[in-house]
């Protein structure tokens, strides 16, 4: 694999954009340039990177980066051996010394570097406003909008409705295939209890074709409600 | 010379027009669900007519027009079977349109705009 040793270099210490130029009169980074400085894959990096690249500035060596890594900070220039020990750093899984001091165990978040990285940050009274309003809103405007309570209402309606006509089609069939009024059927049995039978294996798929019609109707309609709500 | 007594305050509940249709539909779901109940009567005279024509031959006549009736009546049964299930999903799903839409409407109109007063 055929590398130009002025990009070997640059990849083995890492993205600097102010090796490339990518700053700006004040010496900030300009966002539009610069890309992400851990690039995962070095493959990629290789491959397609350098050809968008700007050249490499031969004359002075820049003056020292926020972005640079610490063990580098003393020597930036772009003709450093790549056999130094930093060469290791976009490789985790090697056995090289650590680049970084480790960070204290209070503190994991501290920066690891003695120097703070600059960052800034555009924040104007106009976008605080613009925050506080967003807060505002949000807070006045409810519930989630997925919290309809008509279609909760449907859904346990559709679901109570199933339920009960699957019950009585069940108590239906065992009333007239187990106890029966026929031919078969108890002729001891108590009056009362014959009467109320007969009714109810008459009248209970009467009444169990609506609520299947409510249930089956109501569980498509929940359904249809809640991708149509959602997505409006 | 007493001060003027205050305008006493309807209590009568007022039925907007964007409510008419549910009233309507409501109503109309509670004829309807209360037909479906009385037309058992249907299914508990039909016990009584068929142990009836078991003990007395004679009661043949009036079980026939039971049946008879019956059988008139089965197709506004079964459209009932149709129409309920329909009503109540359709008013249920309206609703939930309707209550999205206002939901929707209550985000848009925020104090701070010029549009909205305040009361």
């Amino acid at each position: 694999m055929n590398v130009d040793p002025r990009y070997a270099a640059q990849f083995q210490r890492g993205y600097d954009p102010r090796e490339q130029g990518a700053v700006d009169a004040t010496g900030a980074v300009a966002p539009a340039t610069a890309p992400p400085a851990d690039d995962a894959t070095p493959a990629s990096d290789a491959a397609g990177a350098p050809a968008t690249r700007a050249p490499l500035p031969v004359g002075d060596p820049p003056a020292a980066s926020p972005f640079a890594r610490p063990s580098a900070a003393s020597s930036t220039s772009a003709s450093a051996p790549a056999s130094a020990p930093r060469a290791d750093l976009t490789r985790p899984s090697s056995a090289a010394a650590p680049a970084y001091p480790a960070a204290p165990a209070a503190d994991p978040v501290a920066p690891r570097s003695g120097s703070p990285i600059p960052v800034r940050v555009a924040v104007g009274p106009d976008d605080v406003l613009d925050e506080a309003d967003e807060l505002d809103r949000l807070g006045a405007s409810g519930p989630a909008p997925w919290r309809n309570p008509f279609v909760i209402a449907l859904a346990i309606v559709s679901v109570v409705a199933l339920v009960t006509a699957i019950a009585l089609s069940m108590h239906s069939y065992a009333l007239i295939a187990d106890t029966g009024y026929g031919y078969d059927s108890d002729r001891d049995a108590d009056g009362g209890a014959m009467v109320w039978a007969f009714f109810l294996s008459q009248a209970a798929p009467n009444l169990a074709a609506p609520l299947y019609g409510v249930g089956v109707l109501g569980a498509a309609s929940t359904v249809a409600l809640l991708v149509a709500l959602r997505r409006r | 010379m007493s001060a003027p007594e205050p305008t006493p305050v309807s209590t009568r509940p007022v039925i907007r027009a964007s409510r008419a249709p549910f009233v309507v539909g409501w109503i109309t779901f509670a004829i309807l669900a209360a037909l479906v109940i009385g037309a058992l009567w249907f299914d508990y005279q039909s016990a009584y007519w068929a142990a009836q024509s078991a003990q007395d031959p004679n009661s043949f006549s009036e079980a026939q027009r039971f049946w008879a009736t019956a059988e008139a009546a089965r197709p506004a049964r079964e459209a009932l079977t149709v129409l309920v299930p329909v009503v109540l999903v359709a008013l249920l799903a309206g609703h939930a349109v309707v209550w999205n839409g206002a939901r929707r409407t209550a985000q848009a109109a925020h104090p701070s705009d010029p549009d909205v007063s305040a009361p």
